[in-house]
């Protein structure tokens, strides 16, 4: 009798680890698809600011023929944007293109026609309006990721995340728009 | 009401401390209706020949009325609620194109908070400065800001503006407020109900119910409001931190309410004192003499204005946020 009860409890104190085990790991893959879909916020707001771009170049070099080095920095950032593979080059790059996107306007003061084309500020607002929104989905997907790592690291889930590996995710940091200077530029 | 002192604390930590400090308010509900049934009963069972009978009557009655009165106040206010706040509020729906700019800082509000859509947007014909966020989850939320308030507020604390009545959304004090509001109000039904059920009953029977009907609507929704405009108070200090952070801009928020405070009355929600919990400031006519007095004589609100007040003091909030 006493060995019987005494596997009954081990039995169920191993269906009760089993049952903690799985509620745990689930809310670990919630929060990583938390991260995901957050992350996925991100990349429709950068796909559309790359979208806007090619439209603007056009619309600016009717007007501003002076500034092909701007217009090519504003390309070369782009093009480095869209291939960038890791987190801290795709911070690197939306950086950078930001900033060049930002001394285009600056530049932009210099050509009254330019300012008074209705695409083009059709298209600043476009842009000013997407790089809102970036610094937006940005501040809730490093929220996810802090989630997520807080989870990873705090105990029980650690151990959990540690028996099934999952990593830490990445934060994405840009430059706040005030911050971000813009690029040098010679006439 | 004492708050404790967060001002040390990182937003984060403000968000969650003050979670739960809504959590616990609530358990005086369930408190109110089981106290003072019991304390009804204890009082006419001194008088009764037969408890157990008695007891079961009390079951079947009370304990039925309770439920249905419960469930029927629920479904009411869940699903008619916000609908009619915004008629109400005389509150009109716009489209992208009325206010492009008014439009754009709540998109980027909720996408910040990670909303998944853009609440309904709505304008409250109205020259005073007050604002509201509604709806019972964050799918179908609508926030609302008065013309006032628009044409008042720079963009900076348009933003922060707006960004508190997200973090209503998203801390989802709209449910919280209605089941708040619905509490109080089936306490006050179920005691009303009992009161008239004396016609019905003849005899002796009907005296406890009596009781414990006259216990609910004098006591019952005395501490049951108290305790709603308690959960509304902190659920404001929380909607401050969760916009504060939403917006990364504390002062814009402060300066905001300051500039809120010089007439946030709004004569259109008088008859809905239940709704000022979800205004960015307290709408009604003795909160506006409260804010003049704290504008003008820099005097405190007694611990009685305190306590009977949806908002915390807008000066207490202020202060709050300049320290973050």
């Amino acid at each position: 009798m006493g060995m019987l009860e005494t596997s009954h409890i081990i039995i169920g104190i191993v269906i009760l680890l089993i049952i903690f085990f799985i509620l745990l790991y689930n809310s670990l893959i919630r929060k990583k698809n938390n991260c995901e879909q957050s992350w996925s916020g991100i990349a429709v707001q950068l796909k559309r600011r790359y979208n806007l771009i090619p439209n603007l170049i056009n619309t600016v070099q009717g007007y501003a023929k002076h500034e092909k080095e701007t217009l090519e920095k504003i390309t070369k950032a782009r093009t480095a944007a869209m291939s960038a593979k890791s987190m801290k080059d795709h911070e690197k790059a939306e950086n950078m293109l930001s900033s060049t996107l930002k001394s285009l306007f600056a530049l932009s003061e210099n050509y009254p026609d330019l300012k008074a084309n209705e695409n083009f500020l059709h298209l600043q607002e476009e842009l000013s309006d997407t790089e809102d929104k970036i610094q937006a989905s940005r501040k809730f997907y490093n929220n996810t990721v802090k989630n997520y790592n807080t989870a990873i690291q705090s105990i029980p889930t650690n151990i959990v995340a540690k028996i099934c590996s999952f990593k830490e995710k990445e934060f994405f940091e840009l430059e706040k728009p005030e911050e971000a200077k813009p690029v040098e530029t010679k006439f | 009401m004492h708050h404790l002192d967060l001002s040390g604390l990182p937003i984060h930590e403000q968000i969650r401390k003050n979670r739960w400090k809504t959590a616990y308010l609530f358990i005086i509900f369930p408190i109110i209706i089981i106290g003072l049934t019991y304390i009804g009963l204890l009082i006419s069972l001194a008088e009764t020949n037969d408890p157990i009978s008695f007891a079961n009557t009390m079951i079947q009655t009370v304990g039925f009325w309770v439920l249905i009165g419960v469930f029927i106040w629920s479904l009411i206010s869940y699903f008619w609620g916000s609908k009619m706040i915004m008629a109400f509020a005389g509150a009109k729906p716009i489209k992208k194109s009325d206010n492009p700019t008014l439009f754009r800082v709540v998109e980027n509000a909720s996408i910040a908070a990670g909303l998944p859509k853009t609440p309904g947007i709505y304008i409250i014909d109205d020259h005073s400065l007050n604002a509201f966020a509604t709806g019972t989850s964050p799918k179908n939320a609508k926030v609302a800001i008065s013309k006032g308030l628009l044409e008042k507020l720079e963009k900076n604390e348009l933003q922060a503006v707006m960004s508190h009545e997200i973090g209503h959304v998203i801390n989802r004090d709209i449910r919280v407020m209605l089941l708040a509001v619905t509490l109080v109000g089936a306490i006050q039904m179920i005691g009303e109900i009992l009161i008239r059920s004396r016609g019905r009953r003849s005899g002796k029977g009907g005296a406890p119910l009596v009781l414990i009907g006259f216990l609910f609507i004098t006591i019952g929704v005395l501490i049951g409001t108290l305790t709603k405009l308690a959960i509304s108070r902190e659920r404001e200090y929380l909607a401050d931190a969760t916009g504060a952070h939403l917006c990364n801009n504390p002062n814009a928020l402060a300066s905001a309410l300051e500039k809120i405070s010089q007439d946030a009355r709004l004569e259109v929600l008088d008859k809905k004192a239940s709704m000022s919990g979800l205004c960015i400031a307290d709408p009604s006519a003795k909160a506006h003499m409260h804010h003049k007095k704290l504008k003008e004589g820099k005097q405190k609100l007694s611990l009685w204005q305190k306590a009977w007040s949806s908002h915390p003091p807008i000066t207490d909030r202020i202060n709050r946020l300049r320290r973050f």
